[in-house]
């Protein structure tokens, strides 16, 4: 069976192409797959709303101090001058008895569930890194204000020893970087997410050496980029009329980021009074805003509210820019054994990364088992503290991309091998070759026997014209002096099945002329996710896809929250099972109606017929204004039957993972002054079975982009003597802008290998995390050395050319 | 054009009309506020305006124009505040208010729904967030209203002041490629 390339570049655009590959006698349907016009219009009309846009009568501001030091102890604090100033409000101290609700869950501030005293990050005495919400916050009738007030808080300051390299962090005599925990080492020791442990053993590694023909050691260093660039922080609190309204900029105010339960018991409510507004939210790609200091500015809001009996919006500062560090700092060494074909026998891997979320997963322990055939594998991470912002997940699972995309690249570069040749040689699940052992398996689940690592890889080299530019490394000097360079890197899917094993849920309510909103409680933060759920309830109800409306406001149905990656899995599911409830009711109401079995019947663009007779009719908004008692009480639906796995237990079957990822990049790099030029990026994503096209590669050129810029230009520069940071804002700190595109093919590949509704596959971690493998491995084949630090900048490439 | 001037602030607290500023090293509130008039989107506005506030600040705080936003806080480094003065694109954040007497300004909140900028960014899906995409529309407007024959480089260099975090680069360049021809 062959593959078909379908679909059209979107327009005659040069930097840009999209096509899906897809089996010619693939079901097509109605709406799924399909462009249609946009939900969230308002983004683009200037119209959407966010809460930095928010204003409530009365309303005050406040803000907090941040720390000028990367390592200090507040010793005493005069607020008398800022209390004089016209306008001040309130003003809390960290020794305020409000700050010390009875129990905060754990987990707030430093990152997600490390053990810790909560309270002290919300405005602690002792800051541990530059920039940290501190000490004090001024709630007056302006923003000005508060700034001014905070100008003329007198704070008497002692200087702690501070520690920014997490080698230094663990040596015997280095400075303890944060002494509230009560501890005489950095070292962190609370890892629930890994059971605690810090080390990953999967055969035995030695012997998987011995079996090996060669070895080869390495290793690899990522510096500090930060998020950078996305709407500030922002929450609103209103404690009135025994309620509390929170607006609140969190990807997930309910469930896991829990800024609404720690606000009602500051509030000193019931969970009942809670009411949560969130239409419109600036990017937080996962843990931006639902992990660690995301809660802040809702607890402060909440507590200011409380005290002064007026609306309070809480506003981030400038240095919120840099308040969070992405997962992937840090050091990853590597030994690895192989044999003369390119089989993988061993590989071992020790990493000193970043604590908070990132800590979490001991790199490597995840894909490279999950999606490997290697039998022998060895992981072992320390996640030392150190004085650096804590640590969160942006567009997650670069800590793991980084070990598995080097390992067989590098096994690749030392045999001289084409590297797509070693993917495929190595590619497998839990230690088994992908054929035959998961040719079998697939069968039995019910999946096609696709696979999905070939077909994106002869996707990706025909975009790229693989078979005719890839060469031995340093062997191709352009007419313009430049080296010509071209790279390619794999990884498996996002997880195969949504990742939590409790339940979501979305509600769908008619009403009277026809029209039907979808309720469920996420933000809106990305591409375009009402689009999306509108598609599938549409495609599945047979009502027309302009009826169809998406609420995000509904607290009481948490829906999963990423967009377009594990949470697109789940909540697809669950528009898929309202839209299919939907249709049986409308049969059921309309058999009445017509005197007929609901078998009988159909619907179609919300016309409902019988089939044999399809001028026999009714409109839908008709059937809904006759038979409206039968419609009142609205459906529920949590899309577990439609999930064909749980990856966390308990998991309806054993979750395998089959969705591959690739990546290929061509460059030309200037010998001279070290400059990057990115001629083409080709991403190559398994998505399943594609729902929305732009929501595909909006996921796919967005992290495109992102990706290129943490690898080649973002990273904070900390000052060794202070520890402070010394290129804090956008201005010295470079994001990629519209100056920097390069030409992007974006290629969906349609296997149906996912555990998600329609088989379909999140994507939207990997082309962030692909192209920084993509990128070291295509200026590997430019100049034929190995970078191994990141971000890989023109003075690092001229070092390794010997000429700085 | 609507010849009703708005009055804003006129009759605010006292509060609302002082402001601060630095002299001598040190911070004064001061009661000195300027009045002037704005046209913004073709309605006209009497704002009192500090000399050190930003048209970000008057348009946003005062007049309640939303689409302006904040991406880079006042560092003049995001174009996610951009609005045409004059038909010239300048950062709202970095552009004195009280410069700005007597002269039109637009944001996207004044470009009619079905303009052809508005309905390609639709189209393409040229946003995803949304919270930069205002800043794009209207540089890219200022483009397109100076120069209909638009090639793609010209499209970035007039558009490589704007970030997006979420990377819509390729989709923006799309759209504002399309409203050209249109």
């Amino acid at each position: 069976m062959e593959t078909r390339r379908i679909g059209k570049p979107l327009k005659d655009n040069p930097y840009f192409t999209f096509m899906t590959w897809r089996f010619p006698e693939d079901e097509e349907f109605r709406i799924i797959g399909k462009p249609v016009p946009p939900k969230d219009y308002a983004k683009v009309t200037g119209e959407a709303v966010y809460v930095r846009d928010v204003k409530l009568p009365g309303m005050l501001y406040a803000k907090w101090l941040t720390s000028p030091y990367a390592h200090a102890r507040v010793k005493s604090v005069d607020i008398s001058e800022a209390k004089k100033l016209p306008g001040v409000i309130d003003i809390l101290v960290y020794n305020d008895p409000d700050l010390y609700p009875p129990s905060y869950p754990q987990g707030l501030g430093a990152g997600w569930n490390i053990k810790i005293p909560d309270w002290a990050f919300v405005l602690p005495s002792e800051a541990v890194y530059e920039g940290q919400p501190v000490a004090v916050a001024v709630c007056a009738d302006s923003p000005e204000t508060c700034d001014e007030a905070l100008k003329r808080v007198k704070i008497e300051w002692e200087m702690l020893p501070f520690v920014l390299d997490r080698d230094e962090a663990l040596k015997p005599d280095a400075p303890i970087t944060q002494y509230f925990r009560g501890q005489n080492d950095n070292v962190v020791r609370e890892l629930p997410m890994s059971e605690g442990k810090t080390v990953f053993v999967q055969g035995d590694i030695e012997a998987g050496f011995k079996e090996a023909d060669r070895i080869i050691e390495f290793e690899i260093k990522c510096g500090v980029n930060v998020t950078a660039g996305v709407e500030a922080y922002a929450s609103i609190a209103w404690l009135h009329d025994d309620h509390l309204d929170l607006w609140i900029r969190n990807q997930l105010p309910q469930g896991m980021g829990l800024p609404v339960r720690f606000a009602a018991e500051v509030a000193g409510v019931p969970l009942n009074r809670v009411r949560v507004y969130q239409r419109y939210s600036g990017a937080s790609f996962g843990g931006v805003t639902f992990l660690g200091t995301g809660a802040i500015p809702t607890i402060l809001a909440t507590l200011f509210s409380k005290r002064t009996g007026r609306p309070v919006k809480v506003l981030a500062d400038y240095t919120h820019f840099s308040s969070l560090t992405g997962e992937e700092e840090g050091r990853y060494t590597f030994k690895v054994g192989f044999k003369n074909d390119g089989t993988v026998t061993a590989i071992k891997i020790r990493s000193n990364v970043t604590h908070g979320y990132a800590g979490l997963t001991i790199p490597g322990s995840k894909k490279l088992p999950r999606a490997t055939a290697v039998k022998n594998i060895y992981c072992e991470s320390v996640y030392p503290y150190v004085n650096k912002a804590p640590t969160v997940c942006y567009k997650h699972g670069t800590a793991e991309t980084i070990p598995f995309i080097e390992v067989f690249n590098r096994v690749a570069a030392e045999l001289g091998m084409d590297p797509t040749e070693v993917a495929l040689k190595n590619d497998g699940c839990y230690g088994h070759p992908m054929h035959p052992d998961m040719d079998e398996i697939k069968k039995e689940q019910g999946f096609p026997v696709r696979d999905s690592l070939k077909e994106c890889i002869e996707a990706g080299k025909r975009a790229i014209g693989w078979d005719e530019k890839w060469h031995p490394p340093g062997a191709k000097r352009l007419p313009n002096g430049k080296y010509h360079g071209i790279g390619f890197a794999w990884t498996k899917e996002w997880r195969a099945g949504p990742e939590v094993p409790f339940r979501h849920y979305a509600y769908v309510f008619f009403k009277m002329d026809g029209s039907v909103v979808i309720k469920g409680q996420r933000s809106i933060v990305g591409v375009t996710e009402p689009t999306t759920y509108c598609q599938i309830f549409a495609e599945e109800s047979g009502l027309r896809y302009e009826d169809v409306n998406f609420d995000n406001q509904f607290l009481e149905g948490p829906m999963m929250t990423p967009g377009g990656s594990g949470g697109l899995a789940w909540n697809a599911a669950i528009m898929k099972e309202l839209g299919i409830k939907t249709r049986q009711k409308i049969l059921e109401v309309a058999a009445k109606h017509f005197g007929k079995k609901p078998e009988e019947l159909t619907v179609e663009d919300s016309v409902i017929y019988e089939k044999a007779n399809p001028q026999n009719k009714i409109l839908f908004r008709d059937l809904v204004r006759k038979y409206f008692r039968e419609f009142q009480d609205g459906i529920v639906g949590d899309g577990f039957q439609y999930v064909k796995g749980i990856e966390n237990p308990p998991s309806p079957r054993k979750v395998y993972f089959w969705g591959r990822q690739v990546a290929f990049l061509e460059v030309e790099v200037d010998p001279e002054t070290g400059d990057v030029d990115v001629k083409k990026l080709v991403i190559v994503n398994d998505v399943g079975r594609v729902i929305n096209p732009h929501g595909v590669a909006g996921q796919q050129y967005g992290g495109g982009f992102m990706g290129l810029g943490r690898a080649m230009t973002e990273e904070i520069i900390y000052d060794p003597l202070t520890g402070v940071k010394l290129n804090d804002d956008l201005v010295q700190y470079y994001v990629l802008s519209m100056g920097d595109i390069f030409p992007v093919d974006c290629i969906a590949v349609e296997t149906k290998l996912g555990y998600g509704a329609y088989g379909n596959l999140g994507i939207g971690e990997n082309p962030n995390c692909l192209v920084r493998g993509v990128l070291r491995a295509a200026i590997y084949n430019a100049i034929g050395k190995w970078i191994n630090e990141d971000p890989i900048t023109p003075d690092k490439i001229l070092k390794a050319l010997g000429k700085a | 054009m609507n010849e009703k001037i708005e009055q804003k602030n006129e009759n605010s607290s006292t509060a609302a009309l002082t402001s601060t500023v630095f002299e001598n090293n040190e911070f004064k509130t001061t009661a000195t506020l300027i009045p002037i008039t704005l046209n913004v989107n073709d309605k006209l506005y009497q704002v009192h305006a500090a000399p050190n506030w930003t048209l970000h600040q008057v348009l946003k705080d005062i007049i309640g124009i939303v689409s302006v936003k904040d991406m880079c806080l006042g560092h003049g480094a995001c174009g996610s505040c951009t609005v045409l003065l004059d038909g010239r694109p300048v950062l709202s954040c970095l552009t004195l208010a009280v410069d700005c007497d007597g002269k039109k300004i637009e944001t996207v909140e004044g470009i009619a729904r079905n303009h052809p900028l508005i309905e390609a960014f639709l189209k393409h899906y040229s946003f995803q967030c949304g919270y930069c995409t205002p800043g794009f529309v209207m540089t890219a407007k200022a483009l397109l209203d100076r120069k209909r024959d638009v090639t793609a480089e010209d499209v970035i260099k007039a558009l490589s002041g704007n970030i997006c975090r979420c990377g819509t680069y390729p989709a923006v360049l799309s759209a504002v490629l399309e409203a050209a021809k249109r």
